[in-house]
């Protein structure tokens, strides 16, 4: 194969960057009909960026603790694998019934087609979890909201980890998701957690489904918000999207010809407009006229006979010559006995040897 | 590239065509050579080179200036004096507008050459734009069907077939006309056929353009054929059209805004500015003014009896003369 | 990402490619084109995506970028942000490994497409089996909204060789491409001339559509008003390598003339 196709080149991330990959296995996966589950339901693309980021911008040494494993099929252990900061990840890895312990041996294999660096990732059962984790700081929880009673999880395991950051997946509209109604009374404005809805950090998040809850004086948590906040902030608002918008159809319409043509203070304009017209338009007539006049001219028998007479005279005596000077003093001599008379010529000639004689 | 010369007929013609350079000359050529045997006369019809050292009563170049380029300038003048003393009478065609340089080479040529006539192939008379001296071998011939052209349109379907474009526009590639495209392209419909090369000759074989059979076939899917001079004065372009008669299209004009209709110009419904292009054509009855132009060709004079009537033929062959459309 | 190519190299549809270097204030029209030709094409029932590549700009681009892809990634709009500027060629060789699907419409961020006009051309590659199709493009001023020039007008013909007159601004099969190695990524110009002879001493058809594909902006220090040393290099580079003994003109070129519509076939 081609070697240009295949040189690796640093990237930052994107939706894509980070979501391709999770595609990818899951494509590997239904075409094996390795298990079912919707995957979707849980994890989206941006959500799955936004958690991306978050790894990135997370001030310390960020350990993932993948609860969602088992609904993801295991896409979300591979977002916290693939990461290029490489944390160590906790995975909820069963023992589970069925076919939906496959996703195990499928992440793996993945993994290593890929030959990405296995040790990091732990797979334990829920009830190690905690065991395994005492006493981290940077534990960032990866939970999804459609698991029965999220709320009283998420502040079990913030009992556990007070630095932690938890992040819910899966959120739904305010009014028609339990989870969401269950997290917003368990954690109300003035309680020691803070739940903020990444959808409210700016206009184009708005189709985010990630719940973050971290102790208030989480700094880190804060900070990490934050950033990803200023991330997504542009100098344009919607309001400047929808006045450009607006604007644009506005000139489809063609609006702008018809005032012009039509309205009373665009007189003025569109007489200069038509005087410029009318000029252009005599002007190319009287070009054309003087082109016909000069073509006439060009055909005449005087024009002809004083275009041959130019020519002789050069061939007789070209310029920068004796014979151009004597032909050039005769032609003013006889220009002068012309309009002056024949004495005026004697009359200059005397004049002029006496001003050389002196 | 010769016609047999017929037995017992009432006069005989010598068409000169230039064979190469740009190819609707030579189908110029051949449609007077059609024209004139249906008027009952002996046509032969070749390329300079080729011309047989016989006696004609008329001889007719399409058009001279290309055969003569095609001849080589010098070698062609020399051989068309040689020839001369066979003609009784001879003359150049032309489908120019005659306030280019184009026509005013021809008229050149024809004075050098000694030819007495130019006949202006054509669909508005444009011996006014003339100057004096120039309009004594001026004769305008108006560029009616030929009978194979009357039997295509005789045959066209009446009912429409859905056409693949919306409009077509084929021409040399100026700015006026890519901003005409432009505005094509907003106003009526994105889908327009545009193929606008840079300028070069255009050949009937081994040309990168669209010969005849290339552009007939481009008009029969193509609804409107629009088209624009590359020149500012008022010039019908008869070849334009013709194709778009006999292919089922119908053609546009776009004036420039310096350019001004004559009275006495047909077919002024198909002409227009380019800002009204867009309305006219979305909210046009393309069935409709494409019947209006069909029955308007057929009321047309002929070729052949245009022929007949400028070159004082007599008519054996041809078809009784009609009224032309108003 | 081998894998990813091969099945992108199988699956039919059209992946518009934009590559992006600091076009902050065009990207929104170039990008909004290309959706506009999703929808046309989606109502054909062919599938297809956006892919943005962004070769390290450093105006407002990557947060651009990263908004619309906030907003857009569901409805195709994918985007690989590169940490450092590479070339042109760089660029669309990845675009041809990182595509989803079978064809290419390349679609510099300045540019904008006429999405009426795409099925038609992408019926044409399909008829053809060329590996590329294009079609004309009109030329305006950045802001204007009448075209003064046309690029792309012509078929090709063994005046290729002396100098482009194709823009890259065209529709491509990624796998006919990638056959042939993809771009040259040594051309800091004119690469997509060198592809087009590419193609066309590899026996590849390119195809002229007579359609308008796209408006071509032309603006103040664009890469085609700078890169003038570059582009001569190039040219002679070009030279050096497709025609160096002149002889083009007297060999067959399968691509020669080639005009195709579907409407009509090959005319």
């Amino acid at each position: 194969m081609y070697p240009v196709f295949h040189a690796p080149r640093p990237r930052l991330p994107s939706v894509l960057s980070v979501f391709g990959p999770i595609e990818q296995y899951q494509a590997d996966r239904d075409k094996r009909s390795l298990f079912s589950g919707n995957t979707g339901a849980v994890l989206e693309p941006l959500d799955a960026y936004l958690a991306h980021l978050l790894v990135n911008v997370h001030p310390g040494e960020p350990v993932l603790l993948d609860l969602t494993a088992e609904q993801t099929s295991g896409a979300s252990t591979l977002l916290g694998v693939l990461h290029p900061r490489q944390p160590r990840v906790f995975a909820v890895g069963g023992p589970l019934p069925g076919d939906r312990r496959a996703y195990r041996g499928a992440v793996e294999e993945f993994l290593q087609q890929r030959n990405t660096d296995l040790s990091l990732l732990h797979w334990l059962s829920y009830d190690e979890m905690s065991a395994a984790l005492k006493g981290e700081t940077d534990v960032l929880v990866f939970l999804a909201a459609n698991r029965p009673a999220v709320d009283a999880e998420v502040e079990q395991w913030l009992n556990l980890l007070p630095s932690a950051i938890v992040l819910v997946f899966g959120l739904g509209a305010v009014g028609s998701c339990a989870a969401l109604d269950a997290l917003v009374q368990r954690f109300p404005t003035g309680s020691p957690r803070r739940l903020a809805l990444l959808r409210d950090s700016g206009e184009v998040l708005s189709a985010s489904r990630l719940g973050m809850v971290a102790g208030r004086d989480n700094t880190a948590a804060e900070t990490a918000r934050r950033r990803l906040q200023q991330l997504f902030t542009s100098n344009y608002s919607f309001l400047s999207l929808l006045r450009l918008a607006t604007e644009q159809a506005i000139r489809a319409s063609g609006s702008d010809g018809v005032v012009r043509g039509s309205h009373g203070s665009f007189l003025e304009w569109n007489q200069e407009i038509n005087q410029l017209k009318k000029a252009a338009q005599q002007a190319r007539a009287d070009a054309e006229a003087a082109f016909e006049e000069l073509r006439t001219l060009k055909h005449s028998l005087s024009y002809r006979l004083s275009e041959r007479f130019r020519h002789w005279r050069r061939q007789l005596a070209p310029d920068q010559t004796w014979r151009y000077r004597l032909f050039r003093g005769l032609r003013r001599s006889a220009q002068i006995v012309r309009h002056e008379g024949f004495f005026c010529l004697l009359r200059r000639i005397v004049r002029r040897c006496l001003r050389r004689s002196v | 590239m010769s016609t047999p010369t017929g037995q017992g007929s009432s006069f005989r013609a010598l068409i000169v065509i230039p064979g190469t350079v740009n190819y609707f000359y030579n189908q110029s050529g051949r449609r007077i050579g059609e024209a004139l045997q249906a008027l009952g006369g002996a046509v032969d019809i070749c390329t300079l080179a080729e011309c047989p050292d016989q006696d004609y009563d008329w001889c007719i170049f399409s058009n001279l200036t290309e055969v003569l380029v095609a001849a080589g300038e010098e070698q062609g003048a020399r051989r068309i004096a040689a020839l001369a003393r066979h003609w009784r009478h001879s003359a150049s065609c032309a489908i120019d507008c005659v306030r280019t340089v184009w026509y005013e080479r021809i008229w050149e040529y024809c004075h050098r050459c000694g030819i007495e006539w130019i006949l202006d192939l054509g669909l508005c008379d444009q011996s006014s734009y003339l100057a004096a001296d120039r309009r004594d071998n001026y004769r305008f011939v108006f560029s009616g069907l030929t009978p194979s052209e009357q039997a295509i349109l005789e045959d066209l379907p009446h009912r429409e077939t859905p056409r693949a474009f919306p409009w077509a526009f084929v021409g040399h590639k100026t700015p006026y006309r890519v901003a005409l495209v432009d505005h094509l392209i907003q106003s009526v419909d994105p889908g327009g056929f545009i193929y606008m090369p840079s300028p070069a000759p255009y050949t009937e074989q081994g040309s990168p353009h669209l010969n005849q059979q290339k552009f007939e076939m481009v008009l029969r899917q193509t609804r409107y054929q629009i088209w624009c001079s590359h020149h500012r004065h008022f010039y019908m372009e008869p070849e334009r059209f013709r194709m778009s008669l006999l292919t089922g299209s119908v053609p546009i004009k776009v004036l420039d805004s310096c350019e001004e209709v004559p009275p006495e110009a047909c077919f002024k419904y198909l002409m227009m500015e380019a800002a009204e292009v867009g309305q006219r054509l979305q909210n046009g009855d393309f069935q409709r003014v494409r019947e209006r132009f069909w029955c308007d060709w057929r009321r047309a004079p002929l070729l052949s009896t245009e022929l007949g009537r400028i070159l004082g033929l007599t008519s054996s062959g041809a078809n009784s003369a009609r009224q032309r459309a108003a | 990402m081998v894998a990813q190519m091969w099945t992108g190299l199988a699956q039919e549809g059209v992946t518009i490619a934009i590559p992006n270097w600091n076009h902050e204030l065009l990207l929104p029209r170039a990008i909004d084109s290309a959706f506009q030709t999703l929808i046309r094409l989606r109502d054909e029932d062919v599938p297809g995506e956006i892919l943005i590549i962004d070769e390290a700009s450093r105006d407002g681009s990557p947060l651009l970028l990263r908004q619309l892809e906030a907003l857009y990634y569901r409805e195709g709009l994918r985007v690989l942000l590169l940490a450092d500027t590479g070339t042109l060629a760089d660029s669309r060789n990845l675009a041809l490994v990182h595509a989803r699907y079978r064809y290419i419409a390349f679609l510099d961020a300045d540019n904008e497409l006429i999405p009426e006009n795409v099925p038609s051309f992408l019926r044409a590659l399909q008829e053809t089996e060329a590996a590329m199709v294009y079609g004309n493009l009109l030329v305006r001023t950045p802001t204007s909204r009448c075209a003064m020039n046309l690029l792309s007008n012509e078929s090709v013909q063994f005046k290729l060789f002396q100098r482009n007159y194709i823009d890259a601004f065209s529709l491509v099969d990624r796998c006919q491409l990638f056959d042939l190695g993809g771009y040259e990524s040594g051309y800091r110009a004119l690469e997509d001339h060198e592809m087009w002879l590419h193609l066309a001493v590899n026996g590849r058809k390119v195809v002229f559509v007579p359609l308008a594909f796209g408006y071509y902006y032309v603006l103040p220090s664009s890469m085609a008003t700078t890169s003038g040393n570059k582009a001569m290099e190039a040219e002679s580079r070009s030279q050096r390598i497709y025609n160096q003994l002149q002889a083009r003109d007297h060999l067959p070129l399968n691509t020669n003339l080639l005009r195709f519509h579907p409407a009509l076939g090959y005319f």
